[in-house]
């Protein structure tokens, strides 16, 4: 038992408030119903006596464990509040299923008798080294002052934003149409890359969008290509519920949960070494060629000739993409692309590379094409960002694996989409740029050549989430401690403090946040925001299906929501069109700026005409059924949204017109260049007896724990970050499960070029699912950050500004035991069980 | 690279005596849960009748109608109840004979129903020491076989070689019997609950539960008291 046993789940009565939201973490975006009424009320087990409707003891999927009770303040009253999987929904996670991070999502909410207690509630300034408590009316003069200052003695380069690009339509649209709308800075990049810009390049120059698919795709294909990622892990339900009885073709250096249970449905797992995609992938591609199995009359009709790619304005398709013709002349030019060559690189067999390409291409026994689709997340796009992406579209069109039911090549996502710009990206003022052609501003290292005096971090953990943390912690360390330093709460003086801070050339930090992390360690201002829950948002998941989130909870003290804090700012800076009433007010006024894949715009203009606001329109969808109306308009609406005389239409999938991103409307292949990938694997590879350390997620734990590591239960199983070493590895160190290991490496690259030393720490757990030479570990604990082992010189690929997350190199040292070894406290045993 | 002495572990009676005086005072090993959670909630019977805190031993005492007497033997000390005659709910947690030691082999999971018909539990030995252990080994453990993520059964899942129960046939969800059901790899959002076992001669008893039942708002309500499988 964990120490939080928490053994009543009081029942709920009939007239409980029934709310819909869905979950805050993975993709999925399962969908969730939470019940609320006064502590102190209960109702009975019987189903006319209680909300939930049910008999006493629950049925399957009807149970509330006790994890998904807490009890918060709403207007100010205390109330009981169940968070459950809707058991109403046909669509996403059926039948009230849920991950384990969704059960648990009730516990999110703060409650001060929890490990909630610790939330940011009233703004801090550091004062004498120590963060005390000032107003809210100083803590917006300090940041609308100081900012001034920035941008007055400097420019808005000096003045940049690191923020969460997912965190609600509502707040990343208020956000940005401020820092890029108003200041207008380029100095803005997302918690996951040092640069704004696409995180699939290679995938859209083959005119392809990387979250096309629908989940029922993936139950309709006749096959799946997984690549670099572990679904069960990380987007649960969608593995669950619509991927696992889909033959599959699993391609991932670890053998997973996942990869095992794809053997044994009779699909394969490739098991190649780290870093080797491309040419896997090239391979693959190279034999469904040899063996005729590509979709002629695809290519024929929707992939650019030659001719038409001359025309094409954007200058990456004009230097990589490719006709058909000259793909698979790329392809027949390197002996690397054979099966014997592929399997030289990437360790794969050459048989298994001739039964996979079988797998995914060859027709069916009547003739008839394979329905395959193509899904690939992070294991793959942030190693070779670039290359890697360009060859898996490269792939899906050769499948024709677009547009078309069970056809699609997409994304999975690490998260939900809640990006609004609500300001265009000047990348007109970026100083960087690849061959002429303008790209996005690699803000880390602008920061690192001590060009930043301002950074504005919200909801992320910058020092933590980027590459090479390390050296990002010593560079705060210096430039955040220049100047004077502030020795008042009086706005005045701490003014005249940090302008001076920013005249000796130091940088100013604002952390805007829910908890602090190790970032707050270097803020000078911190803004208690608001989350999940605490207010009325919108956000879509990976199959672009819209959803309103309804406030469950008040926040705590005085933590404002992201907009509201943006607005406040902005309208102390002088600037007009910030004076939203509420939410509703910038959903609505964002519908125009949503585009492509998001676009809302119609769900807006019809809300006007019926006088009804567009957030109540929506959650007009949330309870509907698949079955009483349409898959697209069901638990939410999929967008883009579309008109169909009075009513609204959603979109199942991109690209079913069969028109792609591009001038032309056609698809292209794209150079996916192994040369390339090979001479910046030999600088990023492992040596002599460093191991690959590669890093991910693993169930139970989200980014970077802002909520698990408050939560008794995700403690209890992960009381620290583990590192999965395989048995001949850690008997080469010593180690056994539950030993203190140490990773370390002299050689990670930094932000300007410099080898380094850096190391982490990690439960070791020995395992089968990591082969000899790589080790697998979280990304982001709290303490033992494994991009710190990460190289971030974005030199390595200068044309889209990525780290290479996924290729980790280091050294192995067990250090001792720990206290979990033997006291019953975690668990070893094997999770690759299927 | 220094090589550190592996702490000692107890021995098997020495953590089947510190379990004993844990659950005593009221408290487990290292997990500071107090008498109320570690016992579950003891419900009120049709009468009122107050039980909590109490510490008895003796078999085949009856709790109708009066309140009985805390009787205690050694440090062996358990919490003996029947079912409540005439009543469909419980007032605390019964002793139900699961097993006879000698009945029971390594691996080899014996089913049983506690406390209420429908509450499917397997008994198990280990063959290494587990959480809560009881016996010569202090590997006898025993545990609700209802998946926690979803309810789905976990009866045909143990797996001797891992000691785990799972993955379970929904939803994969897998959980280590050696370290009181933590989930392992799954959905579950709790620890499959432990069985709490006792032994008295040749024979162990099932007489509690740590954690609450999938199904259950209270694991001694909504049902009927299930009865002894031996």
């Amino acid at each position: 038992m964990t120490t939080e046993t928490n053994p009543i789940v009081p029942i709920p009565p009939p007239d409980a408030d029934v709310l819909h939201t869905a979950c805050e973490f993975c993709p999925v975006a399962c969908r969730y119903r939470v019940i609320r009424w006064p502590v102190g009320t209960e109702g009975g087990p019987t189903a006319s006596q209680n909300a939930l409707g049910i008999d006493m003891p629950a049925g399957i999927g009807q149970w509330v464990s006790p994890n998904m009770h807490n009890v918060v303040h709403f207007d100010g009253e205390l109330m009981n509040v169940i968070v459950q999987p809707d058991p109403n929904i046909d669509v996403v996670n059926i039948a009230g299923e849920h991950s384990v991070r969704g059960g648990v999502l009730a516990r999110k909410l703060y409650n001060p008798g929890t490990p909630t207690a610790d939330r940011l509630t009233t703004p801090l300034l550091r004062v004498r080294g120590q963060l005390v408590p000032i107003s809210w009316d100083n803590a917006l003069e300090i940041f609308a002052r100081v900012s001034e200052h920035v941008l007055e003695t400097s420019d808005e380069l000096a003045w940049g934003v690191k923020v969460y690009s997912y965190q609600f339509f509502e707040n990343t649209y208020a956000i940005s149409k401020l820092a890029r709308g108003m200041i207008g800075t380029p100095n803005w990049s997302p918690h996951h890359a040092p640069a704004e810009g696409d995180d699939t390049p290679g995938l859209s120059d083959c005119g392809i969008d990387a979250f096309s698919s629908s989940f029922s795709d993936d139950k309709e294909a006749d096959v799946l290509l997984l690549v670099g990622t572990d679904p069960y892990e990380t987007k649960t339900v969608r593995y669950t519920q619509w991927m696992r009885n889909t033959p599959t073709v699993d391609i991932n250096p670890r053998k997973g949960f996942t990869a095992r249970m794809v053997e044994k449905q009779g699909g394969l797992h490739l098991q190649l070494k780290p870093g080797t995609d491309t040419a896997l992938l090239n391979a693959l591609a190279r034999e469904i060629i040899e063996q005729g199995w590509e979709d002629s009359e695809f290519i024929e009709a929707y992939t650019a000739s030659r001719a038409e790619l001359d025309g094409e304005g954007g200058w990456r398709r004009q230097r990589y993409g490719l006709s058909f013709d000259e793909y698979r002349d790329y392809l027949y030019s390197k002996p690397e692309f054979t099966p014997e060559g592929a399997e030289a690189i990437t360790g794969v067999p050459a048989d298994q590379i001739r039964a996979a390409a079988e797998m995914l291409a060859a027709p069916n026994d009547d003739g008839s094409r394979k329905k395959t689709s193509i899904r690939f997340e992070k294991g793959l796009y942030w190693s070779h960002n670039y290359e890697n992406t360009a060859a898996i579209g490269s792939l899906g069109l050769l499948l024709g694996a677009s547009g078309q039911p069970g056809r699609s090549t997409s994304r999975l996502g690490g998260h939900q989409r809640g990006g609004l710009s609500g300001g265009g990206y000047p990348k007109d003022k970026s100083p960087h740029e690849f061959e002429g052609n303008k790209i996005e501003m690699d803000t880390d290292r602008w920061f690192m050549e001590g060009n930043t005096r301002f950074v504005w971090v919200i909801g992320t953990n910058w020092v933590g989430a980027m590459a090479a943390t390390e050296r990002l912690r010593a560079k705060l360390d210096e430039l955040t401690n220049l100047g004077p330093g502030v020795t008042s709460t009086n706005a005045q003086e701490a003014i005249a403090a940090l302008n001076a801070k920013v005249d000796e050339g130091g940088t100013v930090i604002v952390h805007q946040e829910l908890y602090p992390n190790a970032t707050t360690e270097y803020a000078d201002l911190v803004l208690p925001a608001a989350g999940w829950g605490e207010e009325t948002t919108a956000r879509m998941s990976a199959e672009r299906r819209l959803y309103l989130y309804e406030k469950v909870a008040d926040p705590p003290g005085e933590a404002m929501p992201d907009w509201k804090i943006a607005a406040a700012i902005a309208q102390r800076m002088g600037y007009d069109g910030f004076d939203w009433p509420d939410t509703n007010a910038i959903f609505e006024e964002g519908g125009p700026a949503s585009s492509g894949r998001k676009a809302y715009n119609e769900l807006v203009i019809k809300a006007q005409e019926d006088g009804v606001r567009a957030h109540d329109l929506l959650k007009s969808y949330s309870s509907r059924r698949a079955d009483e109306g349409s898959y697209t308009e069901a638990g939410g609406i999929q967008c883009p949204i579309q008109r169909e005389g009075a009513d609204l239409k959603g979109t199942e999938r991109l690209h079913a017109d069969l028109k792609f991103k591009s001038d032309s409307g056609k698809a292209n292949f794209t150079l996916a260049d192994w040369d390339a990938v090979a001479e910046r694997l030999s600088i990023l590879g492992p040596n002599g007896d460093e191991l690959f350390i590669l890093n991910g997620r693993v169930n139970e734990l989200w980014n970077n724990l802002g909520d698990q590591i408050r939560m008794a239960y995700h403690v209890d199983r992960w009381p620290a970050n583990y590192v999965e070493l395989s048995e001949a590895d850690a008997a080469r160190i010593g180690a056994e499960s539950g030993d203190w290991v140490r990773l370390y490496s002299d050689r990670v690259i930094d932000q300007l070029g410099q080898e380094h030393s850096a190391e982490m720490t990690a439960l070791a757990y020995v395992t089968d699912a990591v082969p000899d030479g790589v080790a697998y570990t979280y990304f982001n604990y709290p303490g033992q950050p494994a991009n710190n082992l990460v190289s971030a010189d974005t030199t390595l690929q200068p044309l889209n500004l990525r780290y290479n997350f996924k290729i980790g190199r280091g050294k192995a040292e067990r250090i001792g035991p720990s206290e979990y070894k033997s006291a019953f406290r975690m668990s070893f045993a094997s999770r690759t069980l299927v | 690279m220094s090589e550190e002495p592996r702490r000692e572990s107890p021995t098997p009676q020495e953590r089947a005596e510190e379990f004993a005086k844990a659950r005593a005072s009221g408290e487990l090993p290292g997990e500071g849960i107090n008498r109320r959670d570690f016992l579950g909630y003891f419900l009120m019977a049709a009468g009122g009748l107050a039980v909590g805190g109490l510490a008895g031993v003796g078999i085949g005492h009856s709790l109708a109608g009066d309140t009985p007497a805390p009787v205690a033997t050694g440090d062996t000390v358990t919490i003996i109840s029947e079912p409540v005659p005439g009543a469909d709910t419980l007032v605390f947690y019964p002793r139900l004979e699961v097993a006879k030691l000698a009945d029971i082999s390594v691996g080899e999971p014996i089913f049983f129903e506690y406390p209420l018909v429908g509450q499917k539990a397997a008994l198990v030995k280990l063959g290494k020491p587990g959480q809560y252990g009881l016996g010569d080994d202090a590997d006898l453990v025993a545990f609700s076989t209802a998946c926690t993520h979803m309810g789905w059964p976990l009866e045909s899942t143990y797996n001797p070689d891992e000691c785990v129960f799972g993955p379970c046939p929904g939803h994969f969800s897998t959980f280590d019997a050696s370290v009181g059901g933590q989930v392992v790899l799954g959905q579950a959002t709790q620890r499959l609950p432990q069985i709490v076992l006792a032994i008295e001669d040749d024979t162990v008893y099932a007489e509690g539960v740590l954690g609450l039942i999938y199904g259950y708002r209270n694991n001694l309500l909504d049902g009927t008291a299930a009865e002894a499988t031996t």
